[in-house]
């Protein structure tokens, strides 16, 4: 809309020249206009009054689903009934006791009958879920990958949570009193300054750990994530060999490995977050004078799975199910009563991990490498002491 | 020429051009810093703003943890223990003034109010609402959010959810923090910021307005000033030249156009003084050329009017006097009377001592004559050795003495050769006639005194004779020939 000077100009016929200055004193009157509301505007603004901020917790979620329970299509072909494996981590009866309530809460959200499969280790485990003879598993973490690595089609679906995180810490603890006080004091000063000697010139014969100034090493076995492959792990990385610097002592589980050790059996235990918390709340045997010697890492809790014969909208439903059971509810806090620390599941994702993958076929080369020096295969280097070099 | 003055967008702020290079500068100057420091300032708002919420945030985010794991566990009682710690947190600027934690079901199970929140109060109803609608939108946020609420005394109040999770989400802590602190901040920091930017703006236009002075208006002024004077005639005023920039151009061409007046008006001046010079060399000859011809015709007058002989009046200029005397004496009648003289045998005169004494008595008799007349009287020689006086303003009495007075003189006058006369020494004859006893008009008394003339030749000579009947009478007695009678 031209002004009315413009208007008046172009009205009396001006010509083209006049049209012009018309036009340009038009837009100067503009620009100084657009300048002078502008900086009013930007003035006079209203600042913005509610927002979000641009972090969030990592919440992977359960899906919802309107449809909880599962139709025939859901199920596995030819069944009428789920069949869910857990291990007896709390001891049979007592794992009988916790995770029966759950199989039953399931049952009725999921509309089928679900049974309750107990086995004695995840191994066996894995073997029923090869044979398709479990539908829903709840696996370690590792077995959650090696499961995954021999059985396509494994569905990860959720993870468990304890105490309401859904990961726990891999610990290697030592008694209160213990001269250990790195991880790398498993090895005698003597012993690293000759390694780092040696070193230094070039030599690479490895210099062997005296049998009496070995340090015992207990840990849960070898399928154990937290009491196993994250403690070996950090060992190896803190240039320690357990199988060659230490004496691996195999305890069977965790509460084992602290028994143990409270017992002055072995000198170093690698156990579960979890278990110090028991020892020290007294559930397990009582308070016990323990100090956290490293911390090897945090590692998932158990891997809620689905066999390959479960379709994915069966697995769907499974997952919605197990989501909407947690000690937020009162019926969930009921069910879950029995249920040592869990407290619900959560959604979670493959590649939380992978951590483990990669570490797992370094501490099998090196399970293998030592099962190859005992057996003769590789002959294993002479071992030298301090002294003996001297 | 018709000067067409172009239009600009420039405000007519008077006729200075330093008025409006100045405000050409310093408009948009005040402006753009004007916009600057308006972004600034509310860029700086916001900045403590966001300041204030990453506060609150740090504060608050941290507690969501904890809360989760014993809502996990339904350890309800710890989070009032919890809130009531972070509560007592004082962070520069931010003090959280109430915390509360919702389950997911969006009930309330713990809260805490800080000590001295009482004036926390928000500002009416209508923000109250406004937070409840916000509670409500934050229980089902994934998202930690926030919101701004005015008190009464201007000072805001700032709201901040943080969901509690802990691989679920198990509820939503909520906090209200005074922000005050960070506001008295922003305010002291746009404080500075608005002195900074008029400093900076004050700045910027004096270092203009001088710079554009010493630059352009200084340079336009000095330019001014040097065609001013130059208008008024100082042909060697010449402009400052600033530089070689536009300006610098523009005065030395202004200098070299003033040079070149400068020569043009010297040469010109050179051409008017040597023209002068030739004006006044003729001007000079034309004046003594004036002289000589006022001298000829002096000459010519006299001439005209003098006899050359006797250096009195001609009769042609005596008998136009006469004439102009007739005419004044009709219009304002004043009596006159005519006296002609005659020397008496004057021929003896002549023939006996030569025409050359004849010449020189006669400049005798002529300067006898004008001795013994009056001012107001008039002489001329009318012809040979006869003379005619015009006695004006004189009545035929008068007249008649005045003659008789000339005779006198004339008779008692010794001529070089008046012995060779036939009376021993030199006579004259005399006739008067007066006007206007004796004539009408001019030729008329001429010839009444003429007749009076001859009346007194013939009475014996050397006698006066007024015309009267004595005159007639003689006429008639006397036969003789005149011309006899005469000579």
């Amino acid at each position: 809309m031209l002004s009315q000077s413009t208007q008046r100009t172009l009205t009396a016929g001006g010509d083209v020249g006049s049209l012009g200055v018309a036009m340009q004193a038009c837009l100067c009157h503009r620009f100084v206009l657009v300048l002078v509301g502008s900086a009013v505007l930007t003035a006079c603004a209203d600042p913005v009054r509610e927002g979000t901020f641009p972090v969030a917790a990592v919440d992977h979620g359960l899906a919802t689903v309107g449809q909880p329970h599962l139709l025939p299509d859901d199920l596995p072909r030819g069944r009428k009934t789920l069949r869910y494996g857990v291990t007896p981590y709390l001891g049979v009866e007592a794992t009988r006791k916790a995770y029966t309530p759950i199989a039953a809460w399931i049952s009725d959200r999921l509309g089928v009958p679900v049974r309750f499969v107990l086995t004695d280790s995840y191994d066996a485990l894995v073997e029923l879920l090869k044979r398709g003879e479990v539908d829903i598993v709840q696996l370690s973490p590792l077995s959650y990958i090696m499961a995954g690595a021999e059985v396509k089609g494994l569905r990860l679906i959720a993870s468990s949570l304890s105490f309401g995180s859904a990961s726990y810490s891999s610990l290697l603890v030592v008694r209160s009193g213990s001269a250990l006080r790195r991880l790398g004091d498993v090895i005698p000063p003597e012993v690293r300054l000759e390694r780092k000697t040696r070193r230094d010139r070039g030599d690479n014969r490895p210099v062997g750990v005296p049998e009496k100034a070995k340090v015992r090493f207990a840990y849960v076995h070898q399928s154990s994530a937290s009491g196993f492959l994250l403690p070996y792990q950090a060992l190896l990385g803190h240039g320690v060999d357990p199988r060659q610097d230490m004496v691996m002592v195999r305890m069977g589980s965790h509460e084992a490995a602290i028994k143990g050790l409270l017992n002055g059996d072995v000198d170093i235990a690698a156990v579960s977050s979890g278990t110090l918390n028991n020892v020290r709340r007294g559930v397990i045997i009582g308070e016990g004078n323990l100090r956290i010697l490293h911390k090897a890492g945090r590692v998932p809790y158990d891997a809620l799975c689905t066999s390959p014969q479960v379709p994915e909208s069966g697995a769907r439903k499974i997952a919605a199910a197990f989501g909407a059971l947690s000690t937020r509810t009162d019926a969930g806090r009921r069910v879950l009563a029995q249920a040592r620390g869990v407290t619900g599941w959560a959604g979670t994702r493959d590649e939380r991990y992978d951590f483990m993958r990669k570490i797992l076929p370094r501490v099998r080369a090196e399970e293998l490498r030592d099962l190859g020096r005992r057996r003769g295969v590789v002959p294993p280097p002479k071992p030298v002491t301090a002294a003996q070099d001297d | 020429m018709t000067e067409q003055r172009r239009k600009t967008w420039l405000p007519a702020v008077g006729s200075s051009i330093s008025w409006r290079l100045t405000v050409a500068t310093a408009v948009p100057v005040f402006l753009l810093l004007t916009l600057t420091g308006s972004v600034l300032v509310r860029e700086t708002r916001a900045r403590y703003a966001q300041v204030a919420r990453e506060r609150a945030w740090t504060n608050l985010a941290p507690l969501a943890v904890p809360c989760a794991r014993a809502m996990a566990v339904h350890a309800l009682d710890r989070l009032d223990g919890y809130l009531a710690e972070a509560v007592n947190v004082h962070t520069e600027g931010v003090q959280m003034m109430d915390a509360s934690i919702f389950d997911s079901s969006g009930d309330q199970v713990a809260s805490v109010t800080y000590a001295e929140s009482g004036s926390a109060t928000p500002a009416g109803e209508t923000s109250a609402a406004v937070v409840a609608e916000w509670q409500q939108k934050a229980l089902k946020s994934g998202q930690g959010q926030w919101l701004e609420v005015p008190k009464a005394d201007g000072t805001l109040l700032l709201h901040v959810s943080v969901p509690t999770i802990s691989g679920l989400r198990w509820g939503t802590l909520f906090a209200k923090f005074d922000v005050s602190g960070i506001q008295r901040e922003a305010e002291r920091t746009q404080a500075w910021m608005i002195g900074l930017i008029i400093a900076v703006m004050l700045t910027l236009m004096f270092t203009l307005r001088v710079a554009l002075s010493q630059m352009v208006i200084r340079p336009i002024h000095e330019l001014a000033a040097t065609a001013g004077a130059i208008r008024d005639g100082h042909l060697d005023a010449r402009a400052w030249v600033p530089g070689h920039d536009e300006l610098g151009r523009l005065a030395r061409d202004f200098n070299a156009m003033a040079s070149e007046l400068q020569s043009y008006t010297h040469s010109l001046e050179r051409k008017v003084e040597v023209r002068t010079a030739e004006v006044r060399k003729k001007q000079v000859e034309l004046e003594k050329l004036n002289e000589r011809l006022e001298i000829a015709v002096g000459d010519l007058e006299r001439l005209a009017t003098i006899d050359g002989l006797t250096n009195v009046f001609n009769r042609r200029h005596f008998d136009a006097t006469l004439a102009f005397e007739f005419r004044r004496g009709e219009r304002s009648p004043h009596p006159f009377c005519v006296v002609m003289v005659d020397v008496d045998h004057f021929k003896v005169y002549n023939d006996t001592n030569g025409h050359q004494a004849g010449d020189v008595a006669l400049k005798h008799v002529a300067r006898i004559l004008g001795e013994h007349l009056r001012g107001t009287d008039f002489l001329a020689r009318y012809g040979g050795e006869e003379f005619v006086a015009l006695l004006l303003d004189t009545p035929k009495e008068a007249g008649l003495r005045v003659a008789e007075a000339l005779r006198a003189a004339l008779e008692a006058y010794d001529f070089p050769c008046g012995r060779t006369q036939p009376l021993g020494w030199v006579t004259a004859s005399m006739g008067v006639a007066a006007w206007p006893n004796d004539a009408r008009g001019p030729d008329e008394v001429l010839e009444c005194a003429d007749r009076s003339l001859y009346a007194a030749k013939r009475l014996g000579r050397n006698r006066v004779v007024g015309f009267g009947p004595a005159v007639l009478a003689t006429e008639e007695a006397t036969e003789e020939p005149t011309e006899a009678a005469a000579t």
